[in-house]
C-alpha cells in the first residue's frame, strides 16, 4: 500500500466510507428514483409553506383581496384535502426548484434563465420569438410573484384544488356561495398556461424542433426551464418529477438522464457542477468511470423502467 | 411529414363527444384514428388525444399540451388545444412532429424481436409507450409507442379490443398480436395500473408467443428485473471488492504498526463496502424473484442443521453484540421441501436483523417444529418486538419502520418472504413468549 503517513490512512478511510455510502445510495436512487427520497424536516417544511402559499394564491384570486393569510388554510390542513400526491409533487418540485435556481446563481452569479430564451427573441418565425418572450415573462413572475403561483397548476389540479379552496370558504362563511362560484368559474376559465415557465418551455421545445438541440441539452445556455422541458420531450417523465430528479442529493439519476443524451464526460461535469452549484461533495465518488461504462441505449431503457415504480 | 416541420400551416381540427365519439375531424386525425384501429363514428382510438379531451370535459378548462400517437411505423407528437364545450370538446392541433427515438436513428431495424419464440412481461405508459419488453426483444423498442411495435387485430364484430381496453383502461386476456416486421404473432394479457388516488398510469402484462400458447397460464402481473440493476452491479461489484481488500490490508497493519482507532476506521470501510455488496446482491436476488419465471427448487432440507449453520455463521457477529444464541439440539430433526441456499438466506436475514435488533445481554433463539402439514423453523429475540400494526408492513420494499444508520437497506424481509412464498411457504413475525419478536418461516413438511 505504501502508506507511511498514518493520516494517510486516515485520509483514504474517510474517503473510502464517504465513497462507499454515496455508491449505495446513488444505486437506490437510480433504480427506484421515486421511493428513496425521505424528505428532511427541513424539506418538509418548505413544502408546506409553498402549499400554504399555494392555497393563498388561489383565496388571493378568487376573492379579490391581498390577505397575508389563507383563511381556508387551517380547514383543508385539518381536513387531509391537500394530501393529494398531485399537490405534495408540486410544492415539492417548486421547493426544489428554488433550490436549484439558488445553486445556479450562488456558483456562477448569473441568472438562471440562460441566454438561449434571450436570443431567441431576436427569432426570425415570429411565433417561436413570441414564445420565447412569454417564457420569460413567466420566469421573471415565477420567481418574483407568489400572488400567481396556481397558474404553474395543470388544468387538473387546479381544478381539485380551486373547488377545495372554495368549499372551505363556504364552510368558513368567508363570501356567498354564488359570488365564489363564479369567481371560481372565473378563475378557471382564464386559467393561462403560458404563465407556467415550464409548460411554455415545453411549448417552445416542441415547436424548436431540432433546432438548438445542443443548447437545449446545456443548462447553463439553456436555462433550467428549458433544459427540464427537452428532457421531458424525449423522456417523457413529465417535468416537476424531472426536476426532482435533478435536485436529488444523488447524482446518480441526472448522470442517467445526461447519458441517455450522449453527453460527453467533460460536458457532464460542467452540467453537474452548474446545478449542484458548490455542493457538488455528494456526487459519486469517482463516477467518471462509471459514466463512461454506461451505454445510452441502456441508460434510456433504465429510464423508461422509472415509471415502473409509480406502477408497483 | 419532416421531423423538422413542427408549425402546421393550417392548424388541424376535431370535435370529439362528451360520450368520447369523434364526431368530426380533418382527414389527417381520421387517418390516424383508422391507423389506430377506429372506424366512423366510433369512440376516438387515439388514446393521448381521447385522455385529453376527457380532462377538458371534466375540468371545463381550456386545455393546451403535447400528444403522443402512433402514425405507421413512427411515434409521433402533436401539439394539441382542447376548448370544451356542454356536449363536446374541440380539438386545434397546431404542431406536428415525428419522433424517432435516439437509438434507433442510426440502426432502425425492421422488427425488435431478438429471439423468436420467447415471451415476456410487458408495461406501458399512461402514453402507450412501452416502459418494458420481454428480454428476447431488443432494448430500442422501450420509448417507443405501442402501436409503432405491434400490428393489432380487429375482432369478428370489427372492434378492436386491444385499443378498447387502452382507452377505457380495462383489462384484456390473450388478444393475438403481431409484431412490425416480423411474422412472430403472441397472445397478449394486459390490466390497468392504477396509483392509490386513482390516476391511470398505464397497463401492465404479458405477451406469449403463439409456439408457446401450449404452456402458457395466465398469471397476475408482476415487476421482474429492472434491466440496469445488472449492468450496475457488475460495474459496482468490482470496486467494492478493491475497497473491502484495500481496507482489509490497511486493518491488518501488514504494512507497519498503526494505531488502534485507524485499524478501527479500516474495519469500518470494510464493513462498510460489504454491506454495499449484499446490497447489490439484494438487487440481484430482487431481479431473480421478480422474474416471472422464478422458481425454487424442491430440495430435501433438514431444519435443525440448518438452523446450526446459521448459528455458526452469526455466532461472531451475535458474540461482538453480547447476544447469546440458542440453537436447536443435535438430535432434534424437522424435514421440510424447499431450496437450500435460500432457506439459509431467509434464515441468515432473521438472524442477523435479531442480533442487529436485540439488546446487549439478550438471547436469540432459533427454534423448529412440524405441524401437521408444515415444517416451521422460527427466530426469537427479546427486543421492543414488532407493534401489530406493523406486521404486514414490515414485509414491503425499504421499510425500515424509522430505522436509519444501521446498515440495513430495508430489502432483506421483503425478498425473504418472496423466496418463502417461491417455495409454497410463508414468513410471518407475530410475538415471541416473554416480549419480543417471533419470526416464523413456513416450508411444505415432507
Amino acid at each position: 500500500m505504501g502508506i507511511a503517513n498514518p493520516e494517510d490512512a486516515v485520509t483514504l478511510a474517510t474517503g473510502q466510507i464517504l465513497a462507499t455510502y454515496a455508491l449505495r445510495d446513488d444505486l437506490l436512487a437510480v433504480l427506484f428514483p421515486r421511493g428513496n427520497n425521505l424528505p428532511s424536516e427541513l424539506l418538509q417544511s418548505r413544502v408546506r409553506l409553498k402549499l400554504q402559499a399555494l392555497t393563498l394564491s388561489i383565496e388571493q384570486a378568487l376573492l379579490g383581496e391581498t390577505s397575508q393569510h389563507a383563511q381556508s388554510w387551517g380547514l383543508l390542513s385539518a381536513s387531509g384535502l391537500l394530501r393529494q400526491p398531485a399537490l405534495i409533487e408540486f410544492a415539492l418540485s417548486r421547493t426544489v426548484e428554488d433550490a436549484l435556481r439558488t445553486n445556479i446563481q450562488s456558483a456562477f452569479g448569473i441568472s438562471v434563465l440562460g441566454q438561449l430564451p434571450v436570443v431567441l427573441l431576436a427569432h426570425e418565425n415570429e411565433r417561436l420569438s413570441e414564445m420565447a418572450r412569454k417564457l420569460l415573462h413567466a420566469e421573471q413572475m415565477s420567481v418574483s410573484d407568489n400572488s400567481q403561483l396556481f397558474q404553474r397548476l395543470d388544468s387538473e389540479t387546479l381544478h381539485l384544488l380551486c373547488w377545495r379552496v372554495v368549499a372551505a370558504l363556504l364552510e368558513g362563511k368567508v363570501a356567498e356561495n354564488v359570488e365564489l362560484s363564479e369567481a371560481a368559474q372565473t378563475l378557471l376559465s382564464t386559467h393561462d398556461a403560458d404563465l407556467n415557465p415550464l409548460a411554455i418551455a415545453r411549448k417552445l421545445v416542441f415547436f424548436l424542433g431540432q433546432d438548438y438541440r445542443q443548447e437545449l441539452a446545456d443548462p447553463r445556455k439553456s436555462g433550467l426551464n428549458l433544459f427540464v422541458a427537452s428532457l421531458d420531450q424525449d423522456y417523457g417523465l413529465g417535468s416537476d418529477f424531472l426536476l426532482r430528479l435533478i435536485g436529488s442529493e444523488q447524482v446518480a439519476p441526472l448522470l442517467l438522464l445526461l447519458k441517455g443524451q450522449s453527453l460527453s464526460t467533460d460536458e457532464v461535469a460542467e452540467i453537474i457542477l452548474a446545478l449542484r452549484g458548490n455542493n457538488a461533495d455528494n456526487a459519486i465518488p469517482d463516477w467518471q468511470p462509471v459514466y463512461a461504462a454506461l451505454d445510452p441505449v441502456e441508460a434510456r431503457a433504465a429510464i423508461a423502467s422509472w415509471k415502473l415504480d409509480a406502477m408497483e | 411529414m419532416s421531423e423538422f416541420q413542427s408549425f402546421l400551416a393550417v392548424p388541424i381540427k376535431a370535435c370529439v363527444s362528451r360520450s368520447g365519439e369523434l364526431v368530426s375531424a380533418d382527414p389527417a386525425i381520421w387517418r390516424l384514428h383508422n391507423l389506430a384501429g377506429g372506424s366512423d363514428s366510433k369512440t376516438i382510438a387515439i388514446p393521448g388525444l381521447a385522455a385529453l379531451a376527457a380532462s377538458a370535459l371534466r375540468t371545463r378548462m381550456r386545455t393546451e399540451r403535447p400528444v403522443r400517437a402512433a402514425d405507421e411505423e413512427n411515434d409521433i407528437e402533436l401539439w394539441v388545444m382542447a376548448t370544451p364545450h356542454s356536449d363536446s370538446v374541440d380539438l386545434l392541433i397546431t404542431g406536428w412532429r415525428d419522433i424517432l427515438p435516439p437509438t434507433a436513428r442510426s440502426v432502425r431495424e425492421k422488427s425488435v424481436i431478438l429471439n423468436k419464440n420467447d415471451s415476456g412481461e410487458i408495461l406501458i405508459d399512461s402514453e402507450q409507450r412501452v416502459v418494458r419488453l420481454p428480454s428476447s426483444f431488443s432494448v430500442r423498442g422501450i420509448g417507443q409507442h405501442f402501436g409503432s411495435l405491434f400490428v393489432v387485430e380487429s375482432d369478428a364484430r370489427g372492434s378492436i379490443p386491444l385499443i378498447d381496453a387502452l382507452i377505457e383502461r380495462r383489462a384484456i386476456t390473450q388478444v393475438p398480436i403481431g409484431v412490425i416486421g416480423s411474422e412472430e404473432r403472441y397472445l397478449i394479457d394486459l390490466t390497468p395500473q392504477l396509483a392509490s388516488d386513482g390516476r391511470y398510469l398505464g397497463h401492465v402484462g404479458r405477451v406469449t408467443a403463439i409456439a408457446d400458447v401450449a404452456a402458457y397460464e395466465p398469471s397476475t402481473p408482476a415487476r421482474s428485473d429492472l434491466p440496469m440493476s445488472r449492468q450496475l452491479a457488475s460495474v459496482l461489484k468490482q470496486p467494492l471488492n478493491r475497497i473491502v481488500a484495500n481496507a482489509e490490508t490497511i486493518g491488518s497493519r501488514i504494512h507497519g504498526p498503526l494505531r488502534d482507532n485507524y485499524a478501527e476506521y479500516a474495519q469500518d470501510i470494510a464493513n462498510a463496502a460489504r454491506h454495499l455488496t449484499e446490497l447489490v446482491s439484494d438487487m440481484e436476488d430482487l431481479d431473480a424473484i421478480d422474474r416471472p419465471d422464478f422458481s425454487a427448487a424442491r430440495d430435501r432440507l433438514e431444519l435443525g442443521d440448518i438452523a446450526r449453520r446459521v448459528g455458526g455463521l452469526l455466532a461472531l457477529k451475535a458474540s461482538d453484540h453480547g447476544i447469546s444464541l440458542v440453537l436447536p439440539q443435535e438430535t432434534e430433526k424437522v424435514s421440510a421441501i424447499g431450496e437450500f441456499r435460500r432457506v439459509l438466506q431467509i434464515m441468515l436475514n432473521l438472524v442477523g436483523n435479531a442480533v442487529r435488533y436485540a439488546p446487549g445481554g439478550s438471547i436469540v433463539t432459533i427454534s423448529i417444529e412440524k405441524q401437521a402439514d408444515f415444517a416451521a423453523i422460527s427466530v426469537l429475540d427479546q427486543g421492543q418486538g414488532v407493534p401489530e400494526d406493523d406486521r404486514e408492513r414490515v414485509f414491503e420494499k425499504f421499510e425500515r419502520l424509522g430505522r436509519s444508520g444501521d446498515g440495513g437497506s430495508g430489502l432483506g424481509l421483503f425478498i425473504s418472504r418472496r423466496l418463502a412464498r417461491a417455495m409454497a411457504g410463508d414468513l410471518i413475525v407475530t410475538d415471541a413468549p416473554g416480549g419480543g419478536a417471533l419470526f416464523r418461516l413456513t416450508l411444505p413438511a415432507r
